[in-house]
């Protein structure tokens, strides 16, 4: 079923529908969130608020458009709403969020982050089967890097060398592929 | 490279000592040169983590159920005041009629008539309540001619009304005799002249029965039970049903079958809907729930002790006494394990985890383990704790906390194990009694 299709159903009535809507653009929310508030405990929580905002807005969608792209833009606004009137992170991390949303203020800043994320995917396909194995640990699983070092029976040292190393090439990488 | 660069780097890789944390913090500013190259670094970390994050297989639920509870709330509460002020409350407090309560009413009923032109037909209940909701532990739904509302205590039922718990709820049908709604429960509420009949959807119900002028019969798709004035649990899952009687006397069957048996105290009946082979016997286990009437039922490991028999001071007339032991580490521990794969309860804000215990002093700290077996996460807290008397104490959800690399409990997760636990020996005595989740 189409978007449109599933936002008409939702809207007169069948609520449970609107399901599929946060399935498909799950992932998509989750970047730009993580991208402005780079703490992973208010990760979820804003995501799960995004969709449940958007739902509230729904009658305003206009049928057509991109409902991905919308929500996107409702989960910028949550999180700036959200930095606004939230200073529990520490200062280091508010200092970088306060950063983060002056990098979101123009039309065209989820294009550039849409940009940065199809670079950083097409490094990263690049790096070592190792190193992909201790990034996956590190960013998607979320372990420590003691953590990572036990499981794959590594020395902590070494475990961070490569961590520091991938994120090096990966910058190089990006801001080239970015630039050309 | 830059002092500042190099401690984000340190920053990055989760290595910053104390005194190289606060350095970073005063270096880390818009004014400095290196300023917009460290956030960047930061910035490439925060998206390598939106890259590589999983998809959250829960969320599409979890927003529904946020939904649903949001939803129709205003309208819900204007016809649920009317309904409670008209119809529902008159057994439990009688209100002195005065000017504000004629004005309420009328505006309550202009409320009522309002929406119920604007949603002709669809939640306006007939006739007089049969029941109220007297007792709630986290979301109740009440399914009214295809309009879903949400529960409140105090709230009127209706003649074919379904009502859903999440987690626990009870009603009070007005005869008096109570509807124990345990976790993830539905049932339908019908009442004919003198005759009762309630209809297990599925989940858990746990009722004790006045005695009856007229017929009083409940019914899962598995089992059809005729009750004598008693107390009773009856469950569904799966298509089987198990009745246990705790006190007094029923009549039960298989939904196919044409005879029914009789099943007393003490006594239970497991069938499902082809199973014509139905003898009562002796109940072979009791679960948590039979005696505590406070959670839904699991594996529970631990014994049942008559208070008579253990330590004096608790009210109640059981308790559970820890023989379980386990072995953390260097450390044999020894305690009460509630164990139920389909879920204890869900986990929200506000939660806290109460419970009674007694333990010697051979025990030397009061442990609570938590495991949800979805999310694979096993968190715990403790307490110092009291000896030698009955104690109640009070763990809120936010103190228990997970192992230093797993990720927290999250609200919306599923909670299978409760694990209450001390250091063990032979020589540790340790009891629980009345466990219960409280939302506060």
């Amino acid at each position: 079923m189409k978007d449109d299709q599933i936002i008409n159903k939702v809207l007169n009535g069948d609520y449970e529908l609107y399901s599929q809507l946060v399935t498909k653009y799950n992932l998509d929310v989750v970047k730009v969130v993580s991208a402005m508030l780079y703490s992973y405990q208010e990760i979820d929580d804003l995501v799960q608020k995004t969709f449940i905002e958007a739902y509230n807005k729904l009658d305003r969608f206009e049928a057509g458009r991109d409902f991905g792209k919308w929500t996107k833009g409702i989960a910028r606004n949550m999180v700036k709403a959200h930095l606004r009137t939230n200073s529990r992170s520490d200062k280091h991390i508010r200092t970088y969020q306060e950063w983060s949303l002056s990098q979101f203020e123009g039309d065209d800043c989820l294009e550039t982050l849409q940009k940065k994320y199809s670079a950083l995917e097409q490094c990263f396909d690049k790096v070592s089967e190792s190193n992909r194995s201790i990034m996956e640990l590190k960013y998607r699983k979320r372990l420590s890097i003691q953590a990572i070092a036990d499981q794959l029976n590594r020395s902590l040292d070494g475990i961070t060398k490569a961590l520091s190393r991938t994120r090096a090439e990966l910058r190089t990488c990006v801001r080239r592929n970015l630039n050309s | 490279m830059s002092r500042l660069l190099e401690l984000t780097e340190l920053f990055l890789d989760h290595s910053l000592e104390d005194d190289q944390k606060l350095e970073f913090e005063q270096l880390y500013q818009p004014e400095h040169e290196d300023f917009e190259t460290a956030s960047e670094l930061i910035e490439h970390d925060a998206l390598m983590v939106g890259m590589l994050s999983e998809k959250d297989e829960r969320l599409p639920q979890q927003v529904i159920e946020e939904i649903k509870n949001n939803r129709d709330q205003k309208n819900t509460d204007a016809v649920m005041d009317y309904i409670r002020k008209k119809e529902g409350d008159s057994h439990l407090k009688e209100s002195p009629v005065s000017i504000q309560s004629i004005v309420y009413k009328v505006v309550a009923l202009a409320a009522f008539l309002i929406l119920a032109f604007i949603v002709p037909g669809k939640i306006a209940a007939k006739g007089q309540h049969i029941a109220i909701l007297s007792h709630l532990n986290g979301p109740v739904t009440i399914m009214r001619n295809g309009v879903e509302l949400d529960g409140d205590k105090g709230v009127a039922i209706f003649e074919g009304d379904i009502v859903r718990s999440d987690d626990q709820a009870e009603i009070t049908l007005d005869d008096r005799s109570t509807v124990r709604l345990l976790f993830n429960t539905e049932v339908k509420v019908s009442k004919n002249k003198q005759d009762w009949s309630i209809d297990l959807n599925k989940g858990v119900v746990d009722l004790v029965v006045s005695k009856q002028e007229g017929r009083f019969q409940v019914n899962s798709p598995a089992m059809n039970v005729v009750v004598v004035g008693t107390e009773f649990s009856l469950d569904y899952f799966s298509g089987s049903s198990h009745l246990k009687v705790k006190e007094g006397h029923v009549k039960a069957k298989p939904v196919t079958a044409k005879s029914f048996v009789d099943v007393y105290t003490g006594q239970e009946l497991s069938c499902n809907k082809k199973n014509l082979d139905y003898d009562p016997r002796k109940i072979q286990k009791w679960m948590f729930a039979d005696f505590e009437r406070s959670l839904p039922e699991g594996d529970l490991y631990g014994n049942i002790k008559s208070t008579k028999t253990i330590p004096a001071g608790n009210m109640s007339e059981f308790a559970i006494e820890a023989v379980k032991t386990d072995v953390m580490g260097s450390k044999v521990m020894k305690g009460v394990y509630l164990i139920n794969q389909r879920g204890i309860f869900t986990y929200k804000k506000n939660q806290y985890v109460r419970f009674k215990y007694w333990m010697n002093e051979h025990g030397h700290w009061l442990g609570v383990f938590m495991r949800s077996e979805l999310d694979k996460i096993t968190a715990y807290g403790s307490k110092k704790p009291v000896f030698g008397k009955w104690q109640e104490v009070e763990f809120s959800m936010e103190e228990i906390l997970p192992k230093v690399e797993n990720k927290p409990l999250k609200y919306g997760d599923v909670i299978t194990h409760i694990h209450l636990m001390t250091d063990g020996s032979n020589d540790t005595e340790f009891y629980i009694d009345d466990l219960s989740i409280i939302q506060k």
